[in-house]
């Protein structure tokens, strides 16, 4: 998490769907939990508003239930509409995925 | 007291399991990459505890955390360094339920046991990750293990043991307490309670009142998680093997010859 951190510049924020210790003692980013997604769609719109670029995804697992089917493997697949995936690492538990917005995501 | 012990072939057999099991467990722990996200959260409590921050995850059992800051007041802060160190309590539980039980089974049963606990998949996992399931087995067991010894000032003991249990884990002081009651009335002693009541209450306050210090509420759990139901929950039935593997199965049969659970003290 920390070397996957490492690729965010210090002054952004990592915007994530969940919001775990080992992200906040690993990550020396900001963290940002997003509130009213519930498709990779709104997820883009919420990030764009808020000129947030970074997506920090845990495969196949998410606290906002309406999205944990978005970040499958499949699920992954369509987020690349909007996003590239500029890192990931497996760890004992979980897979996770970094993206960053693809330039023209705007609204 | 453990110089006048004589070592038994038994004894020394334990011992070599012992050292083969810490390599075997310790070699697990090698692969570790990284804490679970519990074991993060007391990592973060740990640095709240050091610094004026507040508690990342203020309804965990603070003594995980109070262990972890004081190790890091000796070693600075890693958490490389508490992924190893911790699991000694799984270790130094299973030594100390070696000793109860050699004291009061006899050591073939005592190697059995213990051997078989340490070796069980969820004592195994847990115990080895930056959680609190080492600690608080090994309060517990070491609450037994006092609550065993014939001599009375130990039994104020017991009390600091349950109470480190609760600081531990919050909920395995009810099993920590329903040994000191079943202790109590096997034994026909009510002193033992009296005297472990002395010391427990302090013990729990202290935690209570540090936390309600630092924090300005205590919360044993999120409030998600507390949501209470006459109906009985079916995990544990579901789970049961899963849980405590064929001890299970095991223990109803035992039950059967119950000659083998007559305390010989």
């Amino acid at each position: 998490m920390n070397k996957l951190s490492s690729l965010v510049p210090k002054n952004e924020t990592i915007v994530s769907l969940n919001h775990f210790g080992n992200m906040v003692y690993f990550m020396n980013r900001s963290l940002h939990f997003p509130h009213g997604v519930n498709s990779n769609l709104s997820l883009l719109y919420y990030m764009v508003q808020r000129n947030f670029t970074y997506l920090f995804i845990f495969e196949d697992f998410s606290r906002v239930e309406d999205v944990t089917d978005k970040f499958t493997m499949t699920g992954l697949k369509n987020l690349k509409h909007f996003f590239i995936e500029i890192g990931d690492y497996t760890s004992d538990q979980y897979r996770y995925h970094l993206y960053r917005i693809k330039n023209n995501s705007t609204f | 007291m453990l110089n006048s012990v004589k070592l038994t072939k038994i004894d020394i057999l334990f011992i070599l399991f012992l050292i083969l099991f810490s390599i075997y467990f310790y070699m697990h722990i090698t692969m570790i990459v990284n804490p679970t996200i519990d074991g993060a959260d007391y990592l973060l409590n740990a640095n709240g505890w050091l610094s004026n921050e507040p508690l990342y995850a203020p309804f965990k059992p603070p003594l995980i955390s109070w262990t972890i800051a004081g190790i890091w007041l000796i070693t600075s802060e890693s958490w490389i360094v508490i992924q190893y160190l911790l699991p000694a309590f799984t270790l130094a539980a299973g030594v100390t339920l070696y000793a109860l039980l050699r004291k009061q089974k006899g050591e073939l049963f005592a190697f059995g046991v213990s051997a078989l606990t340490l070796v069980n998949q969820i004592v195994f996992f847990w115990g080895m990750q930056i959680q609190t399931e080492s600690l608080s087995l090994f309060f517990l067991i070491l609450s037994l293990f006092l609550l065993k010894s014939e001599k009375e000032k130990y039994w104020y003991l017991v009390g600091v043991a349950i109470g480190l249990t609760f600081a531990s884990r919050y909920p395995i002081f009810i099993p920590a307490l329903t040994i000191l009651i079943a202790g109590s009335v096997i034994q026909r002693n009510s002193k033992l309670v009296k005297k472990a009541i002395i010391t427990c209450v302090p013990v729990m306050t202290l935690v209570i009142v540090s936390i309600f210090l630092k924090t300005g509420a205590f919360s044993g759990a999120l409030e998600r998680d507390t949501q209470f139901t006459f109906l009985l929950s079916p995990l544990y039935t579901l789970h049961s093997v899963h849980t405590w593997s064929l001890v299970v199965f095991l223990v109803p049969i035992a039950f059967l010859f119950r000659r083998t659970y007559s305390d010989g003290k």
